[in-house]
């Protein structure tokens, strides 16, 4: 195992970027994350945020505005996928023909 | 554990807390120091202490066995470590705060006479590929630990030319097997998800001699699929052996033709690295990944949906894709993503490149004879003085420029987004800079990282799925058109271009400052002979993961031995191939014979289905 060096700062790169490169970061993370990608989003909160907190002096405000924008966005979306989700698994029967165009298959006996 | 005595630095007089390694041994008054940095300034003086030291021991013939030996250590392991400093086409010359740190953690350790800490990053970091930050107390400190291990070892028989073999190797050992889990980690996911996709997925094209491939589901049998592809398959092990002679020249044709595009498509993305198309090359890989990620996760998505009944819309199921696809191409090709999102997708997308290569309608033969050829282009590509991959080493060492998406990096590596800025940043923020433009760092790299200066590590991951999407998709075609010239022409130009970068990295095991890496084809391949033989048995699956892997441990075993870049196919095909054909030649029948309950179809008029109990496929398996 690699010895833990005495004047090792820290293993995480990102404690070593400069405040504006990690700004930037979540800045284009977020703006990635428009894109109908709240993965990107989820992404962007987890790789940050331990980042975020530990640094919260020297980094500007606007990281955390954008990693906690990220995180709503993020859970916005699971919320919209899964009303969408169980809404067309128990109706998808019931809604006749347009159900089954927008089924990429049909279960034999449904 | 040896107390100092409370002296004074040789260099700035306050009070001295380490003692130079190098003293310990000699009969020198031992130089004192209170701290890494002054060591370091002061060694160009003492350094010569120790030299006219030597040289006096050496010219007098002493009859002291063990300062004999010593200074003969010791000067010749000057030499090695100065031939590896300079192999290392030290490029960036920077110090690495982390490797000073290691130098003056050993130097700590030395001093009271602990054994040497693993900081055999320093040593390592000479190795092979990346030029390591050719730090002049590098020398220094590696003596100390060597020679005062050696002093503090105790049998002073030894012969030099062994000791000395024994403690630089000893010191890499020691580095690459904190490093070997690295390295294992991704191949045995990669393993296991090939495995997974072709266990769940059951492929169509599962049928060894070509049979209609019936959709799996039977509504009589619960077990859809499992039953009668197993069944299917018990023969399987052994049909590679029996094929007329006709089909086996027509495999062997198909194999030497994909062989044949790989070995194009290697020299293609050679040559465009060479001349500095990084643009071009970007392009290619992104859009070989792209295709990787989005096609090939729709067909198992949709294949798996459709195996397990799921009903599933297309408008969630679009949204699912674009996500993971966006998301994978962001993070191979961005360095400022996390590392361990980066690794995941690579994993991930080599998995499935190989799931898709073994899918295919290849013949089984094929599968096997191609493996073996790759295994020997392997081998002549990266050892050949000419060989396109050695090449294209070297020219990454030499021009300083990462191979863009091809090499799976265990460790924090930089992307090169432009080669002249890169190197520019580089050089000027020294250490700063290379942390900045690393992504981030799994957990156990932080020794890499000291090291890592000088990388210029592209994070490679990529290309090679790109060139298992072209394999596939060039076999496939000539599959389908090989009456029509042209087309497979052009096929094969676009499978070349992508194999080649697979090639590339398929065979390289570069060991990147302290982080390994290890070419995406070598992952796919592995992935290949795994879901091939996961097409079959249980037993196979798991001799065939056991070879692989013990081939993979002992390349990088030869990697510490050997300092270069070393094929990584080779042992791992042999020993997959054996275990293969071992496994399902001799064991399969031995546990089925063992096992033997005669299978019983049950109706179950509740259920309304079949329960069939008993022993089916082979290898022992009991299905219900």
């Amino acid at each position: 195992m690699p010895v833990d060096d005495p004047d090792k700062k820290s293993a995480d790169p990102l404690d070593r970027m400069a405040p504006e490169e990690i700004l930037s970061i979540a800045k284009t993370y977020f703006l990635m994350g428009l894109a109908f990608l709240p993965f990107m989003w989820l992404i962007n909160y987890i790789h940050l945020h331990r980042v975020a907190r530990r640094r919260k002096d020297e980094l500007s405000p606007s990281v955390a505005t954008y990693l906690y924008l990220s995180l709503g966005g993020c859970a916005v979306w699971t919320v919209l996928i899964f009303t969408w989700l169980g809404l067309y698994l128990s109706k998808r029967t019931q809604w006749g023909e347009f159900g089954d165009r927008i089924s990429i298959n049909l279960p034999l006996g449904s | 554990m040896t107390s100092s005595p409370p002296q004074q630095c040789s260099h700035c007089s306050k009070t001295a807390l380490f003692i130079c390694s190098l003293c310990t041994a000699s009969s020198l008054s031992p130089a004192m120091y209170c701290s890494v940095a002054c060591q370091k300034s002061d060694w160009a003086m003492h350094r010569l202490a120790h030299a006219a030291e030597r040289q006096a021991a050496s010219s007098n013939d002493s009859t002291r066995i063990g300062g004999e030996s010593h200074t003969q250590q010791g000067s010749s392991q000057q030499q090695p470590l100065q031939s590896r400093n300079n192999n290392i086409a030290n490029n960036h010359g920077r110090l690495s705060g982390f490797s000073v740190a290691h130098s003056a953690s050993s130097s700590v350790s030395i001093a009271h006479g602990n054994a040497p800490s693993p900081v055999l990053s320093t040593v390592n970091s000479t190795a092979q590929l990346r030029p390591q930050s050719g730090n002049p107390t590098h020398q220094p400190h590696n003596n100390n630990s060597s020679n005062s291990r050696f002093a503090f070892a105790l049998p002073k028989s030894f012969a030099t030319s062994a000791t000395q073999l024994d403690n630089d190797t000893i010191d890499d050992l020691k580095y690459y097997l904190s490093q070997i889990y690295l390295i294992l980690k991704p191949v045995v996911a990669c393993v296991f998800f090939a495995i997974m996709w072709v266990k769940l997925l059951n492929p169509p094209a599962q049928y060894y001699s070509g049979h209609a491939s019936t959709p799996p589901p039977d509504i009589y049998a619960l077990d859809y699929g499992g039953v009668s592809s197993l069944v299917g398959q018990n023969g399987a092990v052994s049909n590679p052996m029996r094929e007329d002679s006709a089909q086996q020249q027509a495999d062997l044709l198909m194999a030497l033709k994909t062989l044949g595009s790989v070995v194009g498509a290697t020299v293609v993305i050679f040559i465009l690295f060479y001349f500095n198309c990084m643009k071009i090359l970007y392009g290619i890989f992104g859009l070989i990944i792209l295709g990787v990620l989005g096609v090939f996760g729709y067909f198992i998505s949709v294949t798996f949906l459709w195996l397990n009944l799921l009903p599933l819309d297309y408008i969630t199921f679009a949204f699912f894709i674009w996500n993971f696809a966006a998301v994978g191409i962001m993070s191979v090709f961005w360095s400022k993503g996390p590392l361990w999102l980066q690794q995941s997708y690579l994993v991930v997308i080599s998995s499935m490149m190989a799931f898709m290569l073994t899918n295919s309608s290849i013949p089984t033969i094929t599968t096997w004879i191609l493996l073996a050829l790759l295994a020997v282009w392997d081998l002549i590509a990266v050892l050949c003085p000419y060989g396109p991959l050695r090449l294209l080493i070297e020219t990454s060492k030499t021009q300083n420029r990462e191979i863009p998406a091809l090499l799976y990096s265990a460790g924090p590596t930089t992307m090169m987004a432009a080669p002249a800025e890169r190197k520019e940043k580089r050089l000027d923020t020294g250490t700063a800079g290379v942390d900045v433009s690393e992504s981030d760092n799994s957990t156990s790299s932080r020794v890499r990282e000291g090291l890592d200066n000088g990388a210029k590590v592209e994070e490679v991951p990529m290309v090679d799925f790109e060139e298992q999407r072209r394999i596939r998709a060039s076999l496939q075609q000539q599959q389908q058109q090989q009456q029509r010239e042209p087309q497979p022409q052009a096929t094969n130009q676009s499978a070349v271009e992508s194999r080649r970068p697979h090639e590339q990295d398929d065979d390289e095991e570069e060991e990147q400052d302290g982080g390994m890496k290890l070419g995406l084809g070598d992952f796919v391949f592995y992935s290949v002979l795994a879901s091939r033989a996961a097409l079959s048995d249980w037993v196979p699956t798991m001799a065939v993961t056991i070879g692989v892997l013990t081939g993979l441990n002992f390349t990088i075993f030869l990697l510490v031995i050997w300092q270069k870049a070393l094929p990584a196919l080779p042992f791992s095909i042999a020993f997959g191939l054996l275990f293969y054909f071992t496994a399902g030649l001799v064991l399969v029948p031995l546990v089925n014979t063992m096992v033997y309950m005669p299978v019983v179809p049950a109706y179950d008029p509740q259920a309304q289905a079949w329960l069939t109990v008993g022993q089916i496929g082979g290898a022992g398996m009991v299905y219900l």
